[in-house]
């Protein structure tokens, strides 16, 4: 569906590159994650993708079109959802995505149903300009679906929700991802990334230091822990023991054996621990 | 389609705005301001101050004739308020320069209304004071001619004409030699000047000869102003990305900007234009070439837009173009004000243009002319504007 | 708080080397002062303009040309097709012994009437060496023209400076860093005084350099920045309620045209009304500004005249203030 080769960009048309030579494919039906900190180069990547910057350096293909030949009817595939949210103030939201369907060629969904769907029931004749934040961010993202998109391109999805609209948008998005639609998530946020995606890059200073899911990437990068809490001489102690050495394994079952277990976890590294180990940075 | 839509949720948008009220507001005042505020014909300010250093009798024989034949009439005086002065007088063949000094004073003048032969219209308005210093103070004052008249005992009048000193040369040389022989004798030269007119010109009246400069200054140029700041609300909603993700050109969104501009400047025109010229001007000529001028000049609105991204940035180009284009303005009052670059501001033709649209037989050629210059160079501009936007978006 | 709004303006000024603000404010009534000083001699022809054929008798061209511009063409077709064109001209053209005075029609009265006197002159053979007249000057050099310019030029600088505030002030509210200013000890109001102040002065500071270039160096600046600071007070208010009752870009452009009219209407009512009907411009600010300007560019001003003007500045653009402040208000928060 996306197919990226050599892709790099540059905002003062120098060697400066915001992106430096970066190269991907995104399956049909997958949900790709592009993770990485503020000023990486995710919002540049998908803005070429996106066609709302040009392509200076490599080949990049989307949605079966070279985005070099500039064709306006391939967005009738794609949908964007901005991490800012630009919807008009002075219509309302219903009025805000018909006029938004008009502009495309495709059959599009019918706009109470998208209103309802993100949980803006009952202010569908509010002008978008009276809307929290969190509300024109859902409004946004309901018009990224108003074409059926089959590529979808999310920037932030959730960012400044509250964890119950999160929540929402995250169960659209895996329906959605149920339903064949190609998602290309751009994101700092690790939880959403390691819930949603099949795959992730992580991407740091334009340039991307690996491409795996995020089950490999545990398994390959992450340490087996178990944190136990438990009693000794009537005082709780804290230790944490790593399963895949021996020696440890050991020490753990004669804990187990001889002591009150209080507490018992197992831990897997996240992705956050992953990033900051591969590129030695963190995700904010 | 995409741009009818395009179109339609921008006029909705500009219901729902203060913008459009303004425009419709505006419009009805200035309507106003020329019906009741401009009188069709000009009220002359013209004045001078006389003193006649000679009898009354004498002054009164001057004026007799004229007021038998109703070119002069005696109404009340007039009380001049006038404050302390302090100024030179300095006479312009000898050089010689007095300085004169006084307090704070009313001056009563006897006042006479001087109409014009053929028309019977009033021309000036004639002071007469009672001394010549009187004379001097109102015509500092005041800033307009005044003069000292005496005569010889062969009656031979000489004038002493006390000028402001910015008057030209040639106006200057026309004073002296003005009045070489008596006024008679210059009327009865002047009445049998042959006049021919190439044309039955109907001309317009004052009032109906502010609509081009309205039209043209509140209406078309006003749009250039208007489209950039509708650009630069929807970059600070950053509707333009949303748009730019669609399959609708982004020259749809920047044609809808411009036509609901074009819509408003039609509104407001004609709330301006046809209470004033009933249906005098050719209508079909009169919207086609506000369309096109209109469309021209929101296409460089858009244009200029572009090289921005911040509206302050943008003003200041913004407030020197109109300025720039303001000047023509100033060829079309003053007509011996003519210098052949103003003819290449696009706000000069437009102005002439309006007024051969709304005189009687008006030349459509001209009009036709400066429509196609027009609608060709918006079209460029348009073009140009188009490479732009695409070319500025941003993530 | 005058430490706070002096640390905002100290911002701004930092800030306006790039937001090019202070660039326009400044720049703008420069500009102006040069076009004026370029075209002001153009438009103090108080003549009349002539067509007249090269074959003509010289003498008459000559004596035509002591009075009016002249046009020599080489043809009386050439003649008729000049006057025919968009702009005010009369052709001299012989007939028989004498000339006919061709116009196209739709001219002025006063150009036919100034071909008439001056032929009529031409015939009677009227010169300077029989003249029985005298010029006295007052030696005002300055014409009226550029005079009425030069002061539309500062109220132009006054009006673009309150533009620039609103346009700033919405500019703020649109990316909501006036909210940011509420949560700091820089009281709302101080923030946004500090903003206009900066604006204002810069007005100032370039009316005062285009006056020096249009050659009114030799005015009484005393009453020259009274006026002045009324007039930038005038400006922050303009500006000021401009900007914080607007909600965007498109409010702030219809409140731009709407002031555009008390403007334009108080220097076409000072300029055009009669003396008994100039009260009716007396509910204006700007009216006053610009008739204190006016005095004081012709060298006519008293001082009770600037004070009074200056004190009709301020209290008028004080009830302005007063009765949008609950909208003042409004907008702030």
């Amino acid at each position: 569906m996306i197919s990226v080769k050599n892709l790099s960009h540059s905002y003062s048309n120098d060697e400066k590159l915001a992106v430096n030579n970066i190269s991907f494919e995104v399956e049909k039906g997958e949900t790709f994650g592009f993770l990485g900190p503020s000023g990486a180069g995710k919002s540049t990547t998908q803005g070429v993708l996106t066609g709302l910057l040009k392509l200076q350096k490599g080949e990049v293909e989307v949605a079966g079109y070279d985005i070099k030949h500039v064709q306006n009817k391939r967005f009738n595939k794609i949908g964007v959802s901005f991490e800012q949210s630009n919807v008009y103030g002075k219509l309302t939201a219903k009025e805000n995505l018909e006029f938004y369907a008009k502009l495309f060629d495709v059959e599009t969904r019918n706009a109470q149903e998208l209103i309802d769907l993100v949980g803006l029931s009952g202010k569908e004749n509010v002008r978008a300009g009276e809307f929290s934040k969190g509300m024109k961010h859902r409004l946004t993202f309901a018009r990224s679906m108003i074409n059926n998109p089959e590529l979808w391109f999310l920037d932030e999805p959730t960012t400044g929700l509250d964890p119950a609209i999160a929540a929402t948008i995250k169960d659209i998005i895996r329906e959605q991802k149920a339903k064949g639609t190609t998602s290309f998530l751009t994101t700092h946020n690790m939880f959403i990334a390691d819930e949603l995606c099949d795959r992730v890059a992580f991407i740091i200073d334009g340039e991307i230091k690996l491409i795996d899911t995020p089950k490999n990437l545990k398994l390959e990068y992450g340490q087996k822990l178990v944190d136990v809490e438990y009693l000794e001489n009537d005082r709780i102690v804290k230790e944490t023991f790593k399963t895949i050495e021996e020696a440890d394994r050991n020490k753990l079952a004669n804990v187990i054996k001889k002591h009150e277990i209080r507490t018992m976890h197992t831990k897997e590294a996240t992705l956050e621990e992953i990033f900051i180990q591969v590129t030695g940075r963190g995700l904010v | 389609m995409k741009l009818l839509s395009t179109y339609l949720k921008e006029m909705k948008i500009a219901f729902r705005g203060f913008y459009f009220y303004i425009e419709v507001v505006m419009a009805a005042i200035i309507l106003t301001i020329l019906l009741v505020a401009v009188k069709e014909a000009p009220e002359s300010k013209e004045k001078e101050f006389l003193f006649y250093d000679m009898e009354q009798e004498v002054v009164d024989f001057i004026f007799e004739e004229g007021i038998g034949e109703e070119n002069f009439k005696y109404v009340d005086p007039v009380e001049f308020e006038v404050k302390a002065q302090e100024f030179e007088v300095t006479n312009k063949e000898t050089g010689e320069t007095e300085t004169y000094s006084f307090e704070k004073a009313t001056i009563t003048v006897k006042a006479i209304e001087a109409y014009e032969k053929d028309t019977g219209e009033l021309d000036k308005m004639l002071y007469l004071t009672e001394n010549e210093e009187d004379m001097m103070r109102l015509a500092y004052s005041e800033k307009v001619i005044g003069a000292t008249i005496t005569k010889d005992d062969n009656w031979k009048m000489y004038y002493d004409y006390y000028i402001q000193g910015y008057e030209t040369e040639r106006m200057q040389g026309l004073l002296y030699i003005l009045h070489n022989d008596d006024p008679s004798v210059l009327e009865e030269v002047a009445d049998k000047q042959v006049v021919r007119k190439l044309g039955d010109v109907e001309v317009l009246n004052n009032r109906q000869n502010l609509i081009p400069a309205m039209v043209v200054l509140m209406g078309s140029m006003m749009g250039f102003f208007i489209v950039i700041a509708y650009v630069y609300l929807d970059k600070g909603e950053g509707v333009i990305k949303a748009f730019a993700v669609t399959p609708s050109a982004v020259w749809k969104y920047l044609m809808s900007k411009a036509m609901v501009i074009m819509t408003t400047v039609v509104l407001s025109s004609s709330i301006i234009t046809i209470p004033v010229m009933g249906g005098q001007p050719n209508y079909p000529m009169f919207y086609m070439f506000l369309l096109i001028s209109t469309f021209a000049f929101a296409a460089l609105g858009l244009f200029i837009a572009s090289f921005f991204d911040s509206m302050t940035k943008a003003f200041g180009a913004l407030y020197g173009g109109m300025m720039v284009m303001m000047i023509p303005a100033f060829s079309y009052f003053i007509p011996s004000f003519d210098p052949m670059w103003i003819r290449f501001l696009p706000t000069y033709p437009l102005m002439q243009g309006f007024k051969e649209i709304i005189m009687v037989d008006g030349d459509m050629s001209y009009v036709l002319m400066y429509s196609g210059v027009f609608l060709v160079g918006g079209i460029i501009l348009f073009l140009l504007a188009n490479v732009r936007f695409k070319k500025t978006l941003t993530v | 708080m005058l430490k706070k709004i002096f640390r905002v303006l100290q911002k701004d000024f930092k800030s306006s080397r790039r937001d090019f603000m202070a660039l326009y404010i400044m720049v703008a009534p420069i500009l102006i002062a040069v076009a004026i000083t370029l075209f002001t001699p153009g438009l103090n022809d108080t003549t009349v303009n002539l067509a007249m054929l090269e074959s003509d008798d010289a003498g008459h061209i000559d004596y035509m040309e002591q009075f009016a511009k002249v046009e020599l063409f080489d043809s009386v077709e050439d003649m008729e097709a000049r006057v025919e064109k968009r702009d005010d001209i009369a052709a001299l053209v012989p007939n028989g012994d004498g000339y006919e005075i061709v116009i196209q029609g739709n001219e002025p009265e006063v150009v036919e009437g100034f071909a008439v006197v001056l032929n009529s002159l031409y015939e009677l053979d009227a010169t300077n060496e029989e003249t029985t007249a005298t010029l006295m000057s007052f030696g005002h050099t300055v014409p009226p023209l550029k005079t009425m310019l030069v002061n539309m030029l500062i109220s132009m600088t006054i009006m673009l400076a309150g533009m620039l505030i609103a346009i700033s002030i919405v500019e703020e509210k649109t990316d909501n860093t006036i909210n940011a200013i509420n949560v700091t000890p820089v009281s709302q109001t101080g923030f946004v005084i500090g903003k206009s102040l900066f604006g204002g002065l810069t007005a100032l500071v370039g009316i005062i350099i285009g006056l020096f270039i249009t050659g009114y160096g030799d005015i009484n600046w005393f009453m020259v920045i009274m006026v002045g600071i009324s007039s930038m007070i005038l400006s922050l208010v303009v500006g000021f309620i401009q900007g914080l009752s607007s909600e965007d870009f498109m409010e702030a452009a219809s409140n731009v045209k709407m002031i555009m009219l008390p403007i334009a209407g108080s220097i076409a009512g000072y300029e055009l009304l009669a003396d008994n009907w100039q009260w009716t411009m007396y509910w204006s600010p700007f009216y006053w500004a610009y008739k204190a300007n006016m005095a004081i560019l012709s060298k006519t001003a008293d001082w009770p005249t600037v004070l009074l003007c200056t004190g009709m500045v301020i209290a008028l653009s004080l009830v302005v203030y007063l009765l949008a402040l609950p909208k003042i208000r409004k907008g702030l928060s």
